[in-house]
């Protein structure tokens, strides 16, 4: 059964998915048990899989063939690759981890919603899609997944379709998912008309950088930037994260993070070593300098708590496009700072997954409560829900970079290693970590202290399961901060080697 | 690998956080211990006193605290609120935009 893992991983989801409808007609428990379950069944793969991948092997699954490099007699590549190496499990660890916890979540938290099983429906189908694209060996096939993830995405976000902001966030996700789908789709074609094949580890191996390698290089980079929300084409994210619903906002984090990954995948693992390894070496290192100024600045402004944490997010990503822009600056002579703003970057993935997911879950507690998403219309609320507050204040703290919290373990790592590639982007970083702080300080303030509202005199703390997810979030969060030499030593290290080795991978997969 | 080792900051374990924000729970705790006691809860004894002013919803909000910071910055805030304008066509242009930029670099460079 394990050796069909990479297959079931993503069947998991999909068949969970179609069958939770007919979940709902045995009953309403019955279906939020299946989906818990179907998930941790998700979950418990990834970490077989882990075991077997993250020591540095590679395992690949070839899908209508009986092995990877099996064509048909007139050598055409008709099979589907899918491929694990320690970057895609890793990502797919915190994929699968996070939609768990939404997924326990939201049974509280939806429990009011009549179209739950359509809700728990596009969840499951948006884990399958995180899924499909992380372990894509293929072009095409990751391009399949990215509109699946769009797809379910954009049914989430319009899930208050009786609001019209929802629908109009929902539209504007899409006009933004179609144009960036497209893109990408004709660097696909692009790249298969030139090469005859869409293997990613056949593409890299036979890749000469002509001038349509680089337009498909271009649309590829731009579609993927898009996705992830990284500044300027981050204008979608307040919209799709503010109007969704809160649970869905955290996953939405994550399904950008995949986005980053497949970035990372297509810079380092498709093009890696080459000419224009610098251009776009300093492209993502812009574009994250961009993101996290323009993303903590526009945050700062915000009265929206769900508008406001979307920003932050915008900024975050800026500081994992740093990372990584470093590192893949360096990697034609990768010194040892190249390799630690790698590791800064990849951590940053998962401290960002844990607390931002704190963050949103706990400003979604806050609006169960309430009934409002508005900071000038809350207030006081510590005395009344002090779990929440404490989740909250470790949330804020981590994003800020303030030890002995995880995010300020990976701002530590890209901090040192960037100094060292350019002194005035360290300070760019460490300057947006204040604004970061000082928007938190606004918004701890509003709504938790000062006097609390008379209309909110009977609020009391969230159910009991909500409040495990988030205390689940922050015990990691601390942890993490306080031995982050574990997740390094044993998740980070390993991701960062499987992104600079490249041709370990295209010897893996042909 | 030590993930702070090699590093500027060698000296730093993020346990010795934990221990200093232990010392202070501890400097707190000793504090309050000081204090009056034969202190009433939930009477006129434990609540804030306001001197005859009680504060209300229309007070100072603490975004306020940043206007210096946003008056120094209008001209890029007035930029910036223009780009976020919520318009879907613009951000379309904004991608366009970016897609020719990038590939304008790529071919040139």
């Amino acid at each position: 059964m394990f050796s069909h893992t990479l297959a079931l991983l993503i069947a998991v989801p999909l068949f969970a998915a179609f069958f939770t409808p007919l979940a709902r007609r045995i009953s309403r428990k019955f279906m939020n048990l299946w989906v818990i379950f179907s998930l941790g069944i998700s979950e418990f793969l990834v970490l077989v899989l882990a075991k077997n991948v993250i020591k540095g092997d590679i395992q690949v699954y070839s899908l209508g063939a009986d092995f990877p490099a099996l064509t048909s007699p007139d050598g055409f590549p008709i099979r589907i690759i899918l491929q694990a190496d320690a970057i895609a499990v890793f990502m797919a660890l915190i994929s699968v981890f996070i939609a768990l916890l939404v997924g326990v979540y939201s049974w509280r938290f939806m429990e009011k919603e009549k179209s739950r099983d359509k809700y728990y429906t596009l969840l499951l189908m948006l884990t399958a899609g995180m899924l499909g694209l992380i372990f894509s060996g293929d072009l095409f096939t990751m391009f399949i997944f990215l509109e699946l993830l769009s797809i379910a995405s954009c049914g989430l976000i319009a899930f208050y379709i009786h609001k019209g902001e929802s629908s109009e966030a929902a539209f504007k996700y899409m006009v933004i998912s179609a144009v960036a789908g497209l893109m990408i789709l004709f660097a696909v074609g692009l790249l298969y008309a030139q090469y005859g094949a869409l293997n990613i580890g056949a593409l890299a191996a036979a890749i000469d950088f002509t001038f349509l390698d680089i337009t498909a290089l271009a649309f590829l980079v731009a579609g993927f930037a898009m996705k992830c929300g990284a500044a300027p084409l981050h204008l979608w994210v307040a919209d799709a994260y503010g109007e969704a619903p809160v649970p869905v906002s955290a996953l939405l984090v994550i399904a950008s993070q995949v986005s980053l990954y497949a970035l990372f995948r297509i810079c380092f693992t498709l093009f890696g070593v080459s000419s224009a390894i610098g251009i776009i070496a300093w492209l993502l290192i812009i574009l994250g300098v961009l993101s996290m100024f323009i993303g903590v600045t526009m945050a700062i402004l915000q009265t929206d708590i769900k508008r406001l944490i979307a920003y932050h997010s915008v900024s975050q990503v800026g500081y994992m496009l740093l990372g990584i822009g470093v590192g893949l600056a360096l990697l034609g002579n990768m010194t040892s700072y190249g390799i630690r703003a790698m590791e800064g970057g990849i951590f940053h993935i998962i401290n960002y997954a844990l607390y931002n997911t704190l963050l949103f879950l706990a400003a979604g507690a806050l609006i169960y409560r309430t009934g409002v998403k508005d900071l000038n219309k809350m207030g006081g609320l510590a005395q009344a829900m002090p779990f929440t507050t404490i989740f909250f204040l470790l949330g804020s703290l981590a994003i800020a970079g303030l030890p002995p919290l995880n995010g300020f373990a990976s701002k530590l790592l890209i901090y040192e290693s960037v100094f060292r590639f350019n002194p005035l982007l360290s300070i760019i970083a460490i300057l947006v970590s204040i604004l970061t702080l000082a928007s938190f300080i606004k918004v701890f303030y509003l709504a938790f202290l000062g006097p609390k509202p008379t209309e909110f005199k009977e609020i009391k703390e969230v159910p009991k399961s909500m409040g495990l997810v988030m205390g689940v979030l922050a015990f990691l969060v601390i942890l993490f901060g306080l031995f982050p030499n574990i997740v390094v030593d044993n998740l980070v290290s390993p991701a960062a080697q499987s992104l600079i080795e490249q041709f370990q991978y295209i010897s893996a997969i042909l | 690998m030590n993930i702070l080792s090699n590093s500027i900051l060698e000296v730093w374990n993020p346990l010795v956080g934990v221990c200093f924000f232990l010392l202070i729970v501890l400097f707190v705790y000793f504090i309050r211990s000081c204090g009056e006691g034969k202190c009433q809860e939930k009477t006129e004894q434990t609540r804030p006193f306001f001197s005859g002013n009680l504060p209300s919803q229309n007070s100072l909000k603490i975004h306020k605290v940043y206007w210096g910071f946003f008056e120094a910055l209008k001209g890029y805030y007035h930029r910036l609120k223009a780009i976020h304008n919520g318009i879907i066509n613009d951000y379309v242009y904004w991608f366009v935009l970016v897609v020719v930029i990038i590939l304008i670099l790529f071919v040139i460079l």
